[in-house]
């Protein structure tokens, strides 16, 4: 999952359908949007939000907000490294959290069932392979997901997927991996994601296909400045050669407080088309290699295995989010700790995150942070579903 | 999207909610006029304006929250 910060003007939005209006408005994975969350007072316990919801086909998503660097084009909700102890003290807090939102769920009446999980970051490997394991045995003991016996995917970078992690992963039942390799080209990689050598990159894709999971899925950027068609199309033969299953391309988008926000978030038209001309050209390579498209980003390639549904399934059936940057969504009102893109900021809600004793999990009880003072605003918010115009009723928030 | 799951879980008919955008998609030559009256599907140039296409559809509602955001909780120098 990822999480996007606003359109780029919210508040005078262009007419998205305006011929002369840029394509590349906004990603819509989810609806509403997180920004559109509210606070909700008085906020419900879990068990009250659970109540009545259908949990027979639950998705169980847990936020993982660390990586070793951050990327130039990245607005997730993720810090940079770990001081020492804190990934333990993470899954501490995640730990309790777990235990605190199933017996919420268990007393709204049957066990609820999951259906599929997901691990996502921020860059879950930045967890040891112990750590790692000890985040499956969560999933498992503490909130009852069977991970082998359900698709579980799991978020990748290239230089975390160490031999450990993966055979941890693969034993526990990883159906698919999604390496965010982002672009093979050296030059690229610098000027707007990180410094990565393509050996490395190469290296790491070999060990995810000794590992043997289901799944592999490469994610590659379109619109770096100084990407052409022939360069898109290196990324693109390198990204072929390992026949992945999955490949998703995504358009660069340039966002307020990202490494490469600082050069400005203007409107500019010669990008536009350099990313609409790029898509075409990727596209097209795609479809006919084999590969099928499902979405904008997402193609498949013909024949490979389909695990478990389709990924908008978590909207329409209740997704549980665990971690200090997951989303939860219950039929009638969607629900997550508060986020933020700015660094200093995002340190602030991990640290209290971590701090949060299991009771302020079940209803929110405004810990008071480490200082003794009370934590910075809404760090927790809430939103609904509804359908859009006319019906888009914006039911309240809440924190939890 | 199959028309017919969009009113089982909304209860009204998606042409009906959103007959202004969808008329202009249309023209933009957005959607694959050839899926038939029961499914609602992009054409591939509709796929390509995928992230111009998904905002038109935001409520009004859900358009305000997302623009006072910033505002409210002063995250953007």
């Amino acid at each position: 999952m990822t999480v996007t910060i606003p359109l780029s003007t919210p508040d005078t939005p262009a007419d998205p359908v305006d011929p002369t209006a840029s394509p590349y408005q906004s990603y819509v994975y989810g609806y509403p949007h997180k920004t559109a969350y509210q606070e909700l007072e008085p906020r419900p316990a879990l068990r009250e939000l659970w109540a009545g919801e259908d949990r027979g086909a639950l998705s169980l998503y847990a936020h993982i907000p660390f990586c070793e660097v951050r990327c130039g084009f990245c607005n997730l909700f993720t810090r940079i490294s770990a001081p020492d102890g804190l990934t333990g003290a993470y899954l501490d807090a995640l730990e309790r959290q777990a235990r605190v939102v199933r017996e919420a769920l268990a007393e709204c009446g049957e066990a609820p069932r999951f259906a599929n999980a997901a691990f996502g970051g921020g860059t879950p490997t930045f967890l040891t392979a112990a750590e790692l394991s000890r985040l499956c045995v969560i999933a498992e003991q503490r909130m009852g997901a069977d991970l082998r016996a359900i698709p579980l995917s799991v978020e990748a970078s290239p230089a975390t997927v160490t031999t450990d992690r993966l055979a941890v992963l693969a034993e526990r039942g990883t159906t698919r991996l999604s390496l965010g390799v982002q672009t093979f080209v050296e030059a690229e990689a610098r000027a707007a994601v990180r410094a990565q050598r393509r050996a490395d990159v190469e290296a790491a894709l070999g060990r995810v296909r000794d590992a043997r999971i289901p799944v592999l899925n490469i994610d590659l950027i379109y619109g770096i400045t100084g990407q052409t068609e022939q360069s898109w199309l290196r990324s693109l033969d390198a990204a072929l050669a390992w026949q992945p299953e999955e490949l998703y391309l995504y358009p660069l988008y340039v966002r307020p407080l990202t490494g490469l926000g600082r050069g400005g978030t203007e409107a500019d038209p010669a990008w536009d088309e350099q990313r609409l001309r790029l898509y075409r050209h990727g596209r097209d390579a795609l479809l006919a290699s084999g590969y099928e498209q499902t979405s904008m980003r997402m193609f498949r390639r013909r024949g490979a295995p389909v695990i478990g549904d389709d990924e908008y399934a978590c909207q329409r059936d209740g997704m549980v989010g665990l971690g200090c940057g997951a989303r939860s969504y219950t039929s009638r009102l969607h629900y997550s700790f508060d986020y933020a893109v700015d660094m200093r900021e995002i340190r602030g809600i991990v640290d209290d995150y971590v701090a949060r004793p299991a009771e302020a999990f079940a209803r929110d009880a405004r810990p008071l942070d480490g200082r003794g003072r009370a934590p910075a605003p809404p760090r927790v918010a809430v939103g609904a579903p509804g359908r859009g115009h006319g019906g888009g009723r914006l039911p309240a928030a809440v924190r939890h | 999207m199959v028309v017919a799951d969009y009113r089982q879980r909304f209860g009204t008919d998606p042409g009906a909610d959103f007959a202004a955008e969808l008329a202009r998609c249309a023209d933009r030559g957005w959607l694959d006029e050839s899926a038939g009256p029961g499914v609602l599907r992009l054409s591939a140039e509709g796929l390509a304006h995928s992230d111009a296409l998904g905002p038109l559809l935001f409520s009004p509602a859900v358009r305000a929250a997302m623009a006072a955001y910033e505002p409210k909780w002063g995250r953007h120098p």
